[in-house]
């Protein structure tokens, strides 16, 4: 009965049958928007699509190689040196050339007290250096610390160009240094900054030889005469005091305070007395800013002042040098030797960039016998300028290009210009 | 057989005629829907989905900083798509509106999120953070409550923890989810080590603490001048942390994260804030997610953290003169600019001056240039903003009285007045400099309604006296909320329309603004028919 009226109706109503399904098909199919009443409901529906497809976050795969790769232990001590395993970046003799090595560091041993640093390096010059050392410094509730480092180098080719302030640039010739030291150092800190004194014990031996390169070996150049220590090698036990008064703001990379240094040191030759000498060290920096410190002037004087008995003499490998990158910037590195010596150095440093800065410089210094016949004639001067890439408060490298009469020198280094007082091994 | 007869064999007529209709309906509804609905404007989002797969997730501040420095800018930026047809940002997880929408009382503002549970001695030290840029303490107090301290630098005394104080109140103020904040000064006595106190060893592995921890921490740090030490304690936040939020995407597992956070207004307008309260590190890193439960409904809340990087302090030292003006990597060109000049041509930036006065570090508004400011590094949301999020950022800065910033700014306990005197007056200077920049982009006009059948509103150039008064041209139209069509009436001027006095509920009117002088910059305000008075509903604007 059903059916014969459905199809009855559908015989006498089909073009209306299929009208009313068109639009009851049209009406089922019609774009979201049109269902939704508010603009909550809109909403509604968003939310309920995002929670029907929400899964776990992970991140994107450009992160996910980042993540990988500083997880890598390797690029996490290069990154973090904090503890373990790193790379080291020069740190060995001057004028080794590009050196790169391991590095051990393990921090906070004896209940945080204790510091250690394990490191070896080579340059493809051939200089090999390993160096070991302790830290205790957080002495005394901050007010004392202790340091101890023993080192082994080996520098085959160092330059030398006979002694004086007025040795010839033709008469270049290489030697080989071999040394080993121990060097331990306590300090005192009464107010925890400022200012420090302290004490340095330690020892070395050395030796020298016939040095590699295009150059002649040195001992076939220069006599015992002209050169003390050229012909036989003593070994050293050194002692003596020191004071640092610094109020630098950063000691990585000051643009403000002043830092002075003097120590006073005897070196008594184990195997030849003759050699025996006391040295006097005194340096002074003055950081002054302007322009909301993107802008340093820097001025430094140094003086090393070696004082020998009647018939002794400060032998060539323990006397001080002026040239390269640490003092006169123009000249070559080792370029004069002498067991006294003065240094000015001069700086203007601007900001060009967050970590980026750039320098002019100006230096003059000069090397004499003894600490009377230093005068401030005959300074070997020159001038120059360079690049520095810093962190935070530290300089990462330094890129310098120095002028002078004897021609130009290119620098590249991972330290500041005036680091050379103490060298911190941590 | 001629074609209309093939057709009407192929197709019957009827089928033919339903086919029409339905696609007429179609056109007639459009593509995306009206432009308004009855429940516009939407001053809420709606009650939040559970959420129960969501884990903590880190953020990187190395793959942060080298991602933003290197990514390409956008291309092409659309408009903010949280906000609703007035152009206003509804209250969420993100975002509650507060003082330009309610004027909060003095008190109200100097209570920020909270100040009813300052720290109570004595305290345990429970876990510590000594490495990085600034050490800090996680601390219970004599109630048990949990709460991150942090010191000022000693080269800095005071610098770092008010500004952190204050901050946490103006972007409370703003809009925004922030912690509870407290000044607290500290004597070593009060200070213990909790027998189950952890920190991470050198070695990134965690292990016990120890008094030495915190002497070592103590030594560095400044003293008052009753020898305790100044800290600001941050109480933890209410809920499970979830880690930062970033400024670009969504969570994928969050259901209630539909918006890109570089589209939502709220982010991209921090822009604005920040560069007000020179916050240079608007970063993902000072940001918290916490998922919280109310109803029984788990979700997550957005706070930004960390307010030591505002004002003249970046919170381990006074606050780098260029930071504010440069990003960390600079623009190519003007690096190699800087190179040649021998650094003989200082920015107005270098040269711009601070008086030293304690607390106060580096911060000025000489230099200030509301267009130039820059984060740290770029954030993704603020690089999307455009005009109209400045603009609904910087009228919410406009706002603020001077009392009201002064206020404020007290909360940050300087021992030397002259402090607050210098921020007060810095601020109101930045502040007056945001709305000059900002209010000249667009036409900047707000507060719009219907009273006595006119369309009032308040120019904000005008009542900042940034300009003299002036005369507007209004173009009404009667809107078709379906088709989005204007059709042009007769009436001109802020009188409604007899048009819409009269119409019955559910017509709508606009009425497009523009002003001599400022071309290209209209405002066209929306009114839909409703009881008495025609309701506003819809703000557009063009630049």
């Amino acid at each position: 009965m059903l059916e014969s009226r459905i199809a009855e109706f559908s015989a006498s109503h089909g073009g209306l049958h299929r009208f009313l399904l068109v639009l009851l098909l049209s009406a089922c199919y019609s774009p979201p928007a049109a269902h939704a009443q508010t603009r909550e409901a809109i909403l509604e529906k968003q939310l309920d699509e995002k929670a029907a497809a929400v899964k776990e976050w992970q991140p994107d795969k450009v992160e996910q190689i980042y993540q990988r790769v500083i997880k890598n232990p390797v690029v996490k001590g290069f990154l973090t040196p904090e503890n373990g395993w790193t790379v080291q970046f020069g740190g060995l003799y001057p004028g080794s050339g590009f050196a790169i090595g391991p590095q051990f560091v393990r921090r906070e041993l004896a209940r945080e007290q204790l510091d250690l640093k394990f490191s070896a390096a080579g340059s493809f010059k051939k200089y090999y250096g390993i160096t070991a050392g302790m830290s205790l410094p957080h002495l005394a509730k901050d007010h004392l610390y202790a340091d101890l480092v023993v080192e082994r180098i080996d520098a085959p080719a160092v330059d030398y160009y006979g002694p004086g302030n007025a040795a010839s640039k033709d008469s270049r010739t290489r030697f080989r240094y071999e040394n080993f030291t121990v060097d331990s150092r306590i300090g005192i800190r009464p107010f925890r900054r400022v200012l420090t004194l302290g004490g340095l014990v330690g020892g070395s031996l050395n030796n020298t030889g016939p040095g590699d390169g295009d150059y002649p070996s040195a001992e076939t150049v220069f006599t015992p005469a002209q050169t003390p220590g050229i012909d036989r090698q003593t070994a050293y036990f050194t002692y003596g005091p020191f004071v640092q008064f610094d109020t630098r703001d950063f000691a990585g990379d000051p643009h403000r305070g002043t830092n002075v240094l003097a120590s006073y040191t005897w070196h008594n030759a184990g195997d030849y007395s003759e050699y025996s000498f006391r040295r006097l060290r005194l340096g002074a920096e003055q950081y002054i800013p302007f322009f909301n410190d993107k802008r340093t002037i820097v001025l430094r004087a140094a003086g090393l002042f070696s004082y020998t008995d009647p018939g002794r003499a400060v032998p060539f490998y323990q006397q001080q040098t002026i040239g390269g990158p640490d003092d006169v910037r123009g000249l070559a590195r080792f370029r004069y030797y002498g067991p006294t010596s003065l240094v000015f150095n001069a700086e203007y440093r601007w900001e060009v960039a967050t970590g980026l800065g750039m320098a002019l410089f100006a230096d003059a210094g000069r090397v004499s016998d003894k600490p009377g016949h230093l005068a401030l004639g005959d300074l070997h001067g020159s001038g120059g300028f360079g690049l520095r890439l810093k962190s935070r408060n530290a300089l990462v490298m330094r890129v310098d290009v120095g002028f002078s009469p004897q021609g130009v020198q290119f620098w590249w280094t991972f330290s500041d210009a005036f680091k050379r007082f103490f060298p911190d091994p941590f | 057989m001629d074609i209309q007869r093939r057709i009407q064999k192929i197709l019957p007529g009827s089928f033919l005629a339903g086919l029409i209709l339905a696609g007429a309906a179609s056109a007639v509804h459009g593509a995306d829907g009206p432009k308004f609905y009855p429940d516009d404007p939407v001053a809420k989002v709606p009650s939040p989905r559970d959420t129960t797969i969501m884990k903590p997730r880190k953020t990187d501040a190395l793959y942060d900083f080298i991602y933003n420095s290197f990514e390409p800018k956008p291309k092409s930026i659309g408009p903010a798509q949280n906000v609703n047809t007035l152009g206003e940002v509804p209250n969420s997880a993100w975002y509650t509106n507060r003082h330009y929408f309610r004027r909060m009382t003095i008190d109200e503002l100097r209570r920020g999120p909270g100040d009813a549970t300052p720290p109570k001695p004595p305290y345990s030290i429970v876990g510590a953070k000594l490495d990085g840029i600034s050490p800090g303490f996680r601390m219970r107090d004599a109630n048990g409550t949990l709460y991150f301290i942090k010191p000022d630098p000693r080269s800095a005394p005071e610098v770092a923890t008010s500004a952190d104080a204050v901050g946490t109140r103006f972007f409370y103020a703003l809009g925004y989810n922030t912690p509870e904040n407290y000044i607290v000064d500290i004597d070593r006595k009060e200070l213990t080590v909790a027998k189950d106190g952890t920190t991470d060893g050198a070695n990134g592995k965690p292990r016990p603490m120890r008094q030495h921890d915190v002497e070592k921490v103590l030594w560095k740090l400044p003293r008052t001048p009753d020898g305790k030490y100044r800290f600001i304690a941050s109480r933890a936040l209410p809920g499970t942390p979830l880690g930062p939020f970033r400024y670009e995407g969504t969570r994928s597992d969050d259901p209630n994260d539909i918006v890109p956070h570089e589209n939502r207004r709220e982010l991209r307008g921090l822009h604005v804030f920040c560069a007000w309260l020179n916050h240079t590190d608007a970063k993902s890193g000072n940001s918290l997610d916490t998922l919280v439960e109310e109803n029984g409904v788990h979700y997550v809340r957005h706070y930004l953290i960390d307010f030591g990087a505002i004002f003249g302090s970046d919170s381990d030292m006074v606050k780098n003169a260029s930071f504010g003006h440069d990003y960390i990597i600079p623009d190519g060109k003007e690096t190699l600019r800087r190179m040649a000049s021998l650094g003989f041509n200082p920015e107005p930036w270098e040269a711009a001056k601070t008086p030293k006065i304690r607390g106060v570090g580096r911060f000025h508004a000489s230099a200030f240039d509301p267009e130039h400011w820059v984060s740290n590094f770029p954030n993704r949301a603020f690089l999307h903003r455009l005009p109209d999020d400045e603009f609904w950022a910087a009228r919410q800065v406009m706002n603020f009285t001077a009392e009201e910033i002064r206020a404020i700014v007290e909360t940050g306990h300087y021992t030397d007045p002259r402090a607050v005197d210098y921020i007060t007056k810095t601020l109101i200077e930045r502040r007056d400099r945001i709305g000059r920049a900002y209010f000249a982009k667009v036409l900047p006009l707000d507060h719009f309604e219907v009273t006595e059948n006119r369309l009032v509103f308040h120019d904000l150039s005008v009542d900042a006296g940034f300009l003299p008064a002036r005369t507007y041209d209004i173009a009404w139209s009667r809107f078709d909320n379906t088709s989005q069509v204007h059709t042009p009436l007769a009436a001109t001027g802020p009188g409604l329309p007899l048009e819409a006095i009269s119409a019955r509920a559910g017509q709508y009117f606009s009425a497009r603004i523009s002003a001599p002088g400022a071309a290209g910059k209209t405002v066209t305000v929306y009114l839909r028919a409703s009881g008495p008075v025609p309701q506003v509903v819809g703000v557009d604007r063009t630049w």
